[in-house]
């Protein structure tokens, strides 16, 4: 333990040290893509960073995967786009490279990006070349400039010094304490009166600790979610907060004034005897009923407020899907029909990663799983000529790659390796059996979909309901809209909704809150591995005039020859078909899932 | 050890194995429950100190923790984001089975069982010694479960599928996860052993005398622990044994409808990662019951000897845990009011969970009624069940919060959550333990523990313990998640980071007064001060028996009882306690023609003898020894 506090000099002097800058220019002047050096590749591969890459990586520093500062130096180019965009696909072609890096990382694969284009990642590349790219240059760096690097030696000796520092003031504690126990041993009477300390000591907490309660209230309090809510239902919530935080402050203070003062007041004193009051059938009647009535008041209120937000929207309810993964969100707009396609997860695919129900897709992901197949069936031919290959390099190497290449070999050799090969063959054909009944069954595959918007940002419109529809796709994740009082787990093979009215716009909150740079977001609530603290999707609540206008400016995900020329506006008129169609796209996934 | 030399009772010969290491004395297992408790308490506190260091000084570099964890899991100082989740989920997992089931019930219950119902040990002894070993063989698998190449589980103690059934969706759901749950079945089969002997040794083996309404509150609560870990355990089992299939045998018990990365679309369908969550909290939410009940129960006791009062209303204290008990299977669903589960059964949940803060608040207002116009001793026992009242009071007020379906919207899995059980059901729990361990220190080692020690173990953990937990409620109802590996997703989680800081400090302070503990516990098993038979003036009937620890527990006859644990400033009588042994006029006679065999103890002692003879013979004709 003492080795962590000495840990604190060093933990201050380098704290802030280590912050360093991003900059708002463009500082490069060759780079290794090829591509036109410019302000606006620069900026498009920092949006493409931010949603693709930022929940894994930072530019400066390891997070879940490795800092990217510099990577361009160390890979080739072609590497670094094949590694981009198919990880896997470059792994188990037998890449060493790529091999150490997942293991390097404890088997962490990252995602694939089949999706971005060569340019596309290319422009990620200069991102990261130029350092990052920052509109709003922080003040913070100020700080980094006076702290400079602490001298190592000397930290080194501070903490040997707080070390030994330490050491000796256990020391002298210990023998004041054996001091202490020793004269009362011989002196036979306590040298401290330790009953009547305690009992001083007992009622000192109490006003400290109530002290400190409300004085962290003074300073932690405006930041309580209470009272500023962005929903609807969020101002109900915030009420019944408000009343559950009263009732339970006062039982609080009263209970603990109670207990320390009791402690202190009947701390024994010679000749007092205690008294002898085993029971009160009265008074305990009364400590029962009383909790029980206030705890039925709480019961009526939350049932009330729990069954007003939980109930099924009102038919014609606006809804998005949002949509989960490992370690991001995406939204989808039902488009100018109103209508959510239909979705499964067998059709997901790079160019389709919410699996929507698009035949063209679905034909096209079919001819992929299918060179899959034979790709995996010719690794499994070449095998043993590859375990021959693998033997042979043994020789070498040493430490972390011999040990890499040894378990290589052994997967091999046990038989681990052609059971996984088998076993994604197995997989993939299911797959495209799934898919094939699919397609033939026809109705899976509706005009619904075709004019779906897939997104990364979600934009509501204010006082006007809306159906979150959740759908992950890996694991369970949970979306916090701490503003809006909103929270509901997503979890894969079982859809999820929250319907809330949003009440203030991104512009409105930010004025109230005297920050310009607020915005909304919808954050992962519930652990989903290695990223999940780095996950959340944009959320902006805006007027009908400004919504309808970004609508305008997004295009149908699927429609490629024909660009929406229909204004949401439709949306409403089409609600009262919603419900009908809604039914069938629940009843369909099922039918697709009942092989 | 020095209070358990020779003895001159046993039948049979003691040897150094079946004495200390395969010993099936009650209170020799109490003691490797409580030493193997400690150590691992220790574990999951320094885990939790570890990765406090990450969340107040995310970006600087601590070479300690490179030294610990070596360059894979700690780069460069800085705690790799899937270790940091496998400190936190070892941590919990430890804190939860490890320290506050295992540690706090197996002690207790093994200690005091036998003692206060005045019994000569456990109904099987031998199924008591398994309990234990179970116990240990399960720490040592989790221990390695750290170890393992692709790290720790890291899923956080509820390892909720899918996360925990693909090896392949995060590295800690490897080898680590599957250990994991091998330790837990391991542990599961330890409390069950345990559970079922204290169970039987409590409706089966009291003394003369003592009737259900004389036990003290201490074994009620053992008793009710045991039958809900009874009831509850066995349904954790089979959700572990059907996670165990999903992991290995490609079952599809709670998966359905993946498409993981790294291995594309899933065949499995049908299944529900919910009804694991069912499954889970069915035990989970009685589990924290299991741990805080002993902790009420020591807490009774304790504050009744050291008040010098009888504890105030018996009854509605029994009745209490009772509904407790009862309660606390029927309010597992209060964990997921927003897992998608029907909104139905939301409303159902809310209201037993709020039905459930009834007796928890009757037993808060006995207890202050109890402190009312006593005779307090500050001793180190007593002041850490005031602790424990102050704890479960603040930790309690908050799950009126959270039990409210609607409030819980907001607040699920914020660090609101986190300040709430750490405060009820682990520092109250922590603290029902050390007013045990403090109180009965002299029973077990024939020692005392150093009082002044004691005092600075107990206010410095006290206020680091509030330090720690309670400015967590600002941070959760501010709408900050729990299991966050740094606050950088949303500037307001800025704000927090000089709470942050203070947090870990105080966390740290915390660890260096278990320190204290530590020293003053070791040291004062081999130097303490040593103990008279009943130092606290006591009244049950573990201080009749003698400071030197015999196997049988009572030289003669195992004394009977003639009236309830709590006659503490009795006002016909001159002491201010009457022992349970201790007979009104008239009343001994009456016991005494009663047709009590006094061979009773003869009688004990060869059956336990054949035990072990059974036991070695047993062993013997596995291994093939046995046969000439």
């Amino acid at each position: 333990m003492q080795r962590i506090i000495s840990r604190w000099a060093c933990a201050f002097l380098i704290l802030l040290g280590s912050l360093t800058m991003s900059s708002a220019e463009v500082t490069i002047e060759q780079s290794v893509t090829g591509l036109e050096i410019s302000e606006a590749t620069i900026k498009g591969g920092m949006d493409l960073f931010k949603a693709n890459c930022s929940a894994c990586h930072a530019i400066d520093r390891r997070m879940t995967g490795p800092a990217l500062a510099g990577v361009h130096e160390r890979r080739e180019l072609d590497w670094l786009i094949k590694w981009i965009r198919n990880n896997q696909e470059l792994r188990e072609s037998g890449d060493a490279d790529a091999i150490a890096i997942y293991n390097e990382y404890n088997g962490a694969a990252m995602n694939l990006f089949t999706n971005l284009s060569d340019d596309q990642i290319k422009s990620i590349i200069m991102y990261v070349e130029n350092g990052g790219w920052s509109d709003a240059p922080k003040e913070a760096v100020a700080a980094g400039g006076e702290t400079a690097e602490a001298d190592p030696s000397l930290v080194k000796k501070i903490n040997w010094m707080l070390l030994i520092i330490a050491l000796i003031i256990g020391v002298i504690f210990l023998l004041i304490v054996r001091n202490i126990d020793l004269v009362s041993k011989y002196t036979g009477k306590s040298l401290i009166p330790w009953n009547n300390v305690n009992a001083a000591l007992m009622l000192l907490f109490l006003f400290a600790f109530l002290g400190l309660v409300f004085y962290e209230f003074s300073i932690h309090g405006k930041y309580v979610l209470i009272g500023d809510s962005s929903s609807e239902h969020g101002d109900r919530l915030d009420q019944m907060m408000m009343i559950t935080f009263i009732i339970t402050m006062i039982v609080f203070v009263i209970t603990q004034i109670l207990l320390f003062w009791f402690a202190f007041r009947y701390r024994a004193k010679k000749g007092v005897k205690a008294l002898f009051y085993p029971e009160n059938d009265k008074l305990e009647l009364v400590w029962t009923i009383i909790p029980a009535i206030v705890l039925t008041v709480l019961v009526i209120g939350g049932l009330n407020a729990w069954r007003s937000i939980m109930k099924p929207p009102a038919e014609g309810t606006a809804s998005i899907e949002v949509f989960a993964e490992q370690f991001r969100w995406y939204v989808r707009y039902p488009g100018a029909d109103g209508q959510l396609g239909n979705s499964n997860y067998n059709l997901i695919s790079g160019d389709n990663p919410l699996g929507v129900a698009v035949e063209e897709k679905a034909e096209a992901l079919i001819t992929d799983l299918n060179k899959d197949i034979s790709n995996y069936e010719s690794t499994i031919e070449g095998l043993s000529a590859e375990l021959g290959k693998l033997k042979g390099s043994v020789g070498g190497l040493v430490g972390k790659d011999e040990k890499i290449l040894r378990k290589q070999i052994e997967a091999i050799e046990s038989g681990d390796r052609q059971a996984e090969l088998e076993m994604q063959i197995r997989r993939r054909k299911t797959q495209i059996r799934r898919i094939t009944e699919a397609l033939e069954g026809g109705a899976f595959f509706t005009e619904a979909s075709m004019d779906d918007i897939v997104g990364q940002e979600i934009h509501v419109v204010v006082n006007e309901p809306i159906t979150f529809k959740f759908r992950s796709r890996d694991v369970i994740h949970s979306a916090l809209m701490k503003e809006f009082r909103a929270q509901m787990n997503v979890v894969p093979g079982l859809p999820t909704q929250f319907t809330m009215t949003p009440t203030k716009t991104t512009e409105a909150r930010r004025q109230e809150l005297k920050n310009p740079e607020f915005d909304y977001h919808i954050v992962c609530n519930k652990i989903c591995g290695n990223s999940h603290f780095n996950m959340k999707l944009k959320l902006v609540v805006e007027t009908r005039e400004q919504y309808e206008e970004w609508m305008r400016s997004q295009t149908a995900t699927f429609a490629e020859a024909a660009p929406a020329e229909e204004t949401p506006a439709e949306t409403e008129a089409s609600a009262e078909s919603d419900a009908e169609s809604e039914d069938a796209a629940d009843a369909e996934p099922i039918a697709m899932n009942a092989q | 050890m020095s209070s358990a030399h020779t003895h001159d009772h046993g039948h049979h010969k003691e040897t150094f194995i079946s004495k200390y290491i395969f010993s099936m004395d009650h209170k020799m297992i109490s003691k490797q429950f409580l030493i193997t408790g400690i150590f691992m308490g220790v574990i999951g506190m320094a885990f939790s100190i570890l990765f406090r260091l990450q969340l107040a000084w995310p970006d600087t570099s601590f070479p300690i923790l490179t030294w610990l964890f070596g360059e894979q899991w700690a780069p460069g100082g800085r705690l790799d984001s899937g270790f940091y989740m496998g400190l936190v989920t070892i941590h919990g997992t430890i804190m939860v089975f490890y320290v506050l089931t295992a540690g706090l019930s197996g002690t207790f219950s093994n200690l005091l069982i036998p003692l206060q119902v005045g019994a000569r040990d456990m109904a099987s002894p031998f199924m008591n010694m398994l309990s234990y070993w179970f116990f240990f063989l399960s720490s040592v698998v989790l221990l390695a479960s750290v170890f393992v190449e692709t790290g720790p589980a890291s899923g956080g103690w509820t390892v909720y599928p899918p996360l925990s059934a693909l090896p392949k969706a995060m590295p800690g759901s490897g080898m680590g996860m599957t250990l994991w749950l091998f330790a837990i079945v391991l542990f599961i089969v330890s409390a069950l052993l345990g559970g079922i002997n204290y169970i039987s040794t409590v409706l089966n083996m009291r003394t003369k005398g003592m009737s259900m309404n004389r036990l003290p509150l201490t074994i009620w609560a053992f008793l009710l622990t045991a039958i809900l870990g009874l009831l509850s355990f066995p349904v954790l089992l089979g959700g572990g044994l059907l996670l165990i299939f999903d992991r290995l045998a490609g079952t599809s018990f709670y998966l359905s409808d993946i498409w993981l990365n790294g291995v594309g679309a899933m065949e499995q369908q049908g299944g529900s990662p919910i009804l694991f969550q069912h499954l889970f909290w069915f035990l989970g939410h009685p589990e924290v019951y299991i741990i805080i009940m002993p902790a009420l129960g020591i807490t009774s006791e304790v504050i009744a000897v050291n008040s010098r009062k009888p504890i105030f209303g018996y009854t509605a204290m029994v009745i209490s845990l009772i509904g407790i008990s009862v309660l606390s299977f029927l309010v597992w669903g209060h964990h997921m009011f927003i897992t998608g589960m029907n909104p139905l059964l939301g409303t159902i949940f809310l209201i037993m969970t709020l039905i459930i803060a009834v007796p928890s608040a009757v037993k808060t207002f006995n207890y202050l009624a109890t402190l009312w116009k006593g005779s307090i001793r500050f001793t180190n026992g007593m002041m850490f069940a005031i602790g424990l009242v102050s704890f479960f009071i603040s930790g309690g007020l908050t799950g009126i919060f959270l039990g409210n379906a609607s409030l819980d919207i907001q607040l699920h899995d914020t660090y609101f959550v986190v300040a709430h059980f750490h405060l009820v059901m682990g520092s109250a729990a922590i603290f029902g333990m050390m007013a045990g361990i403090y109180h009965w220190f002299p029973r077990m080692f024939g020692r005392m523990l150093n009082k002044t020690l004691g005092y600075i173990h107990f206010w410095l953990t006290f206020i680091s313990a509030y330090l720690v937990f309670f400015p967590m409620h600002f941070m959760g109802l501010a709408g900050v998640p729990r299991r966050y590996y740094t606050f950088t997703l949303v500037p307001e989680f800025g704000v927090w980071m000089d709470v942050n800081v203070l947090i870990t400090v105080a966390a740290i302070l915390g660890g260096l007064a278990q320190i204290i503990f530590l020293y003053n516990f070791f040291s004062s098993i081999f130097v303490g001060e040593k103990s008279v038979q009943n130092p606290w003036g006591a009244n049950t009937l573990e201080w009749t028996s003698p400071v030197e620890h015999l196997h049988g527990n009572w030289p003669g006859e195992i004394p009977h009882v003639y009236r309830w644990a709590y006659d503490y400033s009795h006002p016909d009588a001159e002491d201010d306690f009457i022992p349970q042994n201790v007979p009104d006029e008239g009343q001994a006679e009456e016991i005494s023609v009663s047709p009590t065999p006094p061979e009773t103890s003869e009688a004990k002692e060869p059956q336990e003898s054949n035990e072990t003879v059974l036991f070695w013979g047993l062993i013997k004709g596995w291994f093939g020894f046995g046969r000439a």
